[in-house]
């Protein structure tokens, strides 16, 4: 397997973006990556685009006005980790020699529902029942809480945290502070969470220009190496799960690990995927950052905030950047690119020299979670 | 496949209140039945979901969710 670097990284802001489709909202940050990378349009052999909501070849709609079709491109759809696996799939081309240069983003504008929770799929029994996401999350907190003693309003300290990084993205769809008062007084949604425990649903795109290691020189292009590139599912069981153990990953982690040969000590920034407050504490535990059920007190010291010994989501986390499905594996990713390469301004983690992106998701009976991406890069 | 009776007791797993915008609270949670299989349900009754007790199961079939958790060892 070749070495693969991400040579340009682009976004389109989260947020709101009415009057503008689907594919309108991935053009920016396409145009943004092929400009960070500095390489031409025909530069491009192939394209993967990561969508949940963006219907039937959102990938070619995407691209047609940019003009980079005729390559062959390739819809993915893995709920949260679409565009992570597509990017995931990209990488392996050009790892395996198939292609020099791809394209990876992804794109989702939920907005398109009107509010509310993501739609599900109805055939699934659990969704029959009337499960939405915020109810699978807060069952894991209630279970959480219970085991460790833990209050909701120590909880509430996760969404605080998340919205003082987000206060520093520019991209983020919301950019203000909130205190641990309006956390708990939000209007409630599913005990232990209030409105301001859940990510918004909201609009935006990701993309990402990947690269064979030996052509990055030649392109003069600031590449940042890939050391992982973790994909799995889910492991179906019918009867009990310990909602507080994140089984998917924790396989997919030691995997991470073991692919970049590095240990949880190395990783200087992270971007865990907090679609719910009660994730964070939960994926800093899955991925050897403390010890179960520790996580509160990493949030309590401030060393996963910006200015602690390793940040957690820098870029305000799903939380407060939003979560416009399809694009947020890229969408951590880009923050993760910039961070290494010293780009991040004012929310800019000083010697960040590894970091991780974690993005996992798909709600369905009897899963952890359907799907999990995880990728580790280095300078 | 084949119909599967499934037991009528269990414990409760986990819970949420869910708030609607109009409306009054309601509960659902996950109950560990007796043969390792786990549910989604809502809970009925007026006493308050505890963590790791005993509940009973009844099915419904006029309204969603089918199953019903209560709690058993409410006062």
């Amino acid at each position: 397997m070749r070495r693969v670097d991400v040579i340009g990284v682009g976004l389109t802001p989260f947020g709101r973006h009415h009057g503008r489709s689907t594919s309108e909202i991935a053009r920016p940050a396409i145009l943004a990556a092929l400009r960070d990378a500095g390489i031409e349009r025909r530069d491009v052999q192939a394209a993967y685009c990561g969508s949940a909501y963006g219907g039937m070849m959102i990938g070619q709609r995407s691209l047609a006005a940019i003009g980079l079709t005729g390559i062959p491109i390739t819809n993915v759809e893995n709920a949260c980790s679409s565009s992570a696996t597509a990017f995931a799939m990209a990488y392996r081309a050009i790892a395996s020699g198939q292609y020099d240069i791809a394209l990876a983003f992804g794109v989702d504008k939920l907005s398109q529902f009107g509010g509310g929770t993501i739609p599900l799929v109805n055939e699934d029994w659990e969704v029959s029942q009337g499960i939405s996401m915020p109810m699978i999350y807060a069952m894991r907190a209630t279970r959480y809480l219970h085991e460790y003693g833990l209050t909701p309003e120590r909880l509430a300290q996760v969404p605080v945290k998340a919205r003082k990084h987000g206060a520093r993205n520019p991209d983020a769809q919301f950019q203000s502070e909130v205190t641990l008062e309006q956390v708990i007084s939000a209007r409630p949604v599913a005990d232990p969470f209030t409105l301001l425990h859940c990510c918004p649903t909201g609009d935006g795109g990701a993309a990402a220009l990947l690269c064979a290691e030996q052509m990055t020189a030649r392109l003069g292009a600031q590449g940042v190496r890939i050391l992982a590139s973790e994909l799995t599912s889910g492991k179906f069981r019918a009867g009990f799960r310990d909602m507080t153990e994140p089984e998917i990953t924790l396989r997919g982690a030691a995997l991470a690990y073991e692919e970049a040969g590095i240990g949880a000590d190395e990783i200087n920034v992270a971007e865990f995927h907090d679609a719910f407050s009660i994730a964070e504490l939960i994926y800093c535990e899955a991925f050897g950052f403390c010890a179960r059920g520790e996580a509160i007190s990493l949030v309590e010291s401030g060393e996963t905030s910006l200015g602690g010994r390793r940040p957690v989501n820098p870029s305000g986390g799903l939380l407060s950047k939003g979560h416009p499905v399809g694009a947020t594996g890229i969408a951590q990713m880009v923050e993760i690119v910039n961070q290494l390469r010293g780009r991040c301004g004012s929310r800019q983690v000083e010697n960040a020299k590894i970091g991780l992106t974690h993005a996992t998701g798909g709600g369905a009976t009897g899963f952890d979670h359907g799907a999990c991406t995880i990728h580790i890069f280095g300078q | 496949m084949a119909p599967y009776l499934l037991p009528r007791t269990g414990t409760l797993y986990s819970f949420t209140l869910v708030h609607r915008k109009d409306g009054v609270p309601v509960a659902f949670g996950y109950a560990d039945l007796s043969d390792g299989l786990r549910v989604f349900g809502r809970i009925e009754g007026d006493a308050n979901p505890i963590l790791d007790s005993r509940v009973s199961i009844s099915a419904r079939s006029d309204s969603l969710p089918l199953c019903r958790i209560r709690m058993e060892d409410a006062p």
